[in-house]
């Protein structure tokens, strides 16, 4: 017999969780905030959604999700088209093949390799930039970027958490 | 025998395996790759793909973007109660200045007209304005623009110069039909022909995602003192001459870096200037062009 629609309609909808965090991320990183020099410094709001469930729920977030976050984050930012998808995919794949290691470290472990694969991210991200415009570009609006995205990864990955706890532990 | 011969076979296998089943990775991974060539050969695909996916986002950055430009209202207002009483004071003393200045102008403006009129100038072309508000930031470390709520349908086109009260905020770099990009003139790209207001030196200024973008190409004969203003000369053809862009901020080493008048970070609504001029377009980012131009 199979399941009821309703219950598999619930279930399909809470297994969306972790691509629509993405997607609310990827927003809100273009959303003008109006602070001083913020937009310099936007963190890579994504980019952590992308690691933690890439880490823990692999399933729920899969390849061609992450590619079309990544695509949307370049239309949406002005940034040439392919290269956050490339960024996103890259990241993505390295915390897959590294799952097994990783998934039952503790918390500091996880936020520490955080930092080690969002420096590769931001190392690529510069060297892109900087091959497509064939100029050295300043790297320094790409290093506050990356220490705002590693402090703020510990905030958003406990609303993974929950989210992991709440509407998926049901699902 | 046979148990080492499957032994084997499932070795030989194991890698085609693997890769099987890392291949939609892969694919998706030299699909990027192919889409970073086809955005930098400027095709037109490119340009329809990020148009179109402008258009379909813009309402719901706009919906998410309301409770931040609701709550910054309501601290602004807050802030502002406190201030009330000096900045009324202050206006009042910048009113009784500014009519001084329209005195003035009016009497220039009809000496302007009349002296024209025997000169037999060719009049101005009428400007065509599009008012619209920022809907988003660039989002990007690397890239300074914002979107607009204006495209195609109100009359936009791709290299018209975005202003706002204060000076030139940029120009339309790419358009969609509701929404469009506004490349800032802080951004890397951006190059705009421009004069030193008092000694009419001409050069060009060239951002470098800096807030103070920085004056090059200007004769080394040139005298720039710090406070200088500095005006679009309209060389090139997308911006109008007289433009105002900011002051000369710094003199030093590092070249001469310009104070724009814009405040970046209150940037909510802008203008979009349709002057009908057709300059150095439609080959964004043509901005090589203009500068070679001006080189010449």
């Amino acid at each position: 017999m199979t399941a009821p629609f309703w219950y598999r309609l619930n279930q399909y909808v809470r297994n969306l969780a972790p691509f629509l965090s993405a997607v609310v991320l990827l927003f809100l990183t273009v959303i003008p905030f109006h602070v001083p020099a913020y937009a310099a410094i936007v963190p890579m709001l994504p980019l952590t959604a992308v690691y933690y469930w890439g880490l823990y729920r692999s399933d729920l977030l899969p390849a061609p999700a992450v590619f079309f976050i990544g695509l949307g984050l370049d239309l949406l930012s002005g940034a040439p088209i392919g290269l956050n998808a490339g960024i996103l995919l890259l990241v993505y794949g390295t915390v897959v093949s590294q799952r097994r290691y990783l998934l039952h470290e503790s918390f500091s472990i996880a936020w520490a390799s955080f930092m080690v694969v969002a420096a590769g991210a931001a190392i690529l991200q510069w060297a892109a930039l900087s091959l497509l415009d064939w100029t050295i570009r300043d790297p320094s609006p790409g290093v506050f970027q990356y220490f705002l995205t590693i402090a703020l990864y510990p905030c958003l990955a406990w609303v993974y958490a929950q989210t992991q706890k709440t509407i998926l532990r049901q699902a | 025998m046979a148990r080492l011969r499957a032994g084997s076979f499932l070795r030989l296998t194991t890698p085609v395996r693997l890769f099987a089943h890392r291949f939609p990775f892969l694919l998706l991974v030299a699909a990027t790759l192919v889409l970073i060539v086809i955005g930098r050969l400027e095709t037109s695909f490119a340009e329809r793909m990020r148009a179109n996916v402008t258009d379909f986002a813009v309402p719901i950055v706009d919906l998410i973007s309301r409770p931040v430009v609701a709550s910054r209202a309501l601290l602004g207002e807050i802030s502002d109660l406190a201030t009330l009483r000096e900045e009324n004071q202050s206006l009042r003393a910048t009113v009784a200045s500014l009519q001084q200045s329209k005195l003035t102008a009016e009497r220039l403006a009809s000496e302007n007209k009349s002296l024209r009129a025997l000169l037999n100038l060719v009049p101005e072309a009428p400007v065509h304005f599009v008012a619209a508000r920022t809907i988003a930031d660039s989002g990007n470390a690397f890239v300074r623009s914002v979107l607009i709520d204006a495209g195609r349908h109100e009359g936009v086109k791709r290299g018209d110069p975005v202003i706002n009260g204060e000076g030139v905020v940029g120009r339309i770099a790419q358009l969609g039909n509701r929404a469009s990009r506004v490349l800032l003139i802080t951004d890397w790209n951006s190059r705009i022909p421009v004069l030193v207001e008092s000694s009419r030196e001409k050069a060009i200024l060239a951002g470098d995602n800096t807030r103070h973008p920085r004056l090059r190409y200007l004769p080394s004969t040139a005298a720039v003192a710090q406070g200088d203003r500095i005006v679009t000369s309209g060389h090139g053809g997308v911006f109008p001459p007289g433009l105002p862009i900011g002051t000369v901020g710094s003199v030093g080493e590092d070249g001469i870096r310009i104070q724009p008048f814009v405040t970046w970070n209150r940037l909510e609504f802008v203008r979009v200037v349709n002057y009908g001029l057709k300059g150095a377009l439609p080959d964004l980012p043509g901005d090589s062009q203009t500068k070679e131009a001006l080189r010449k």
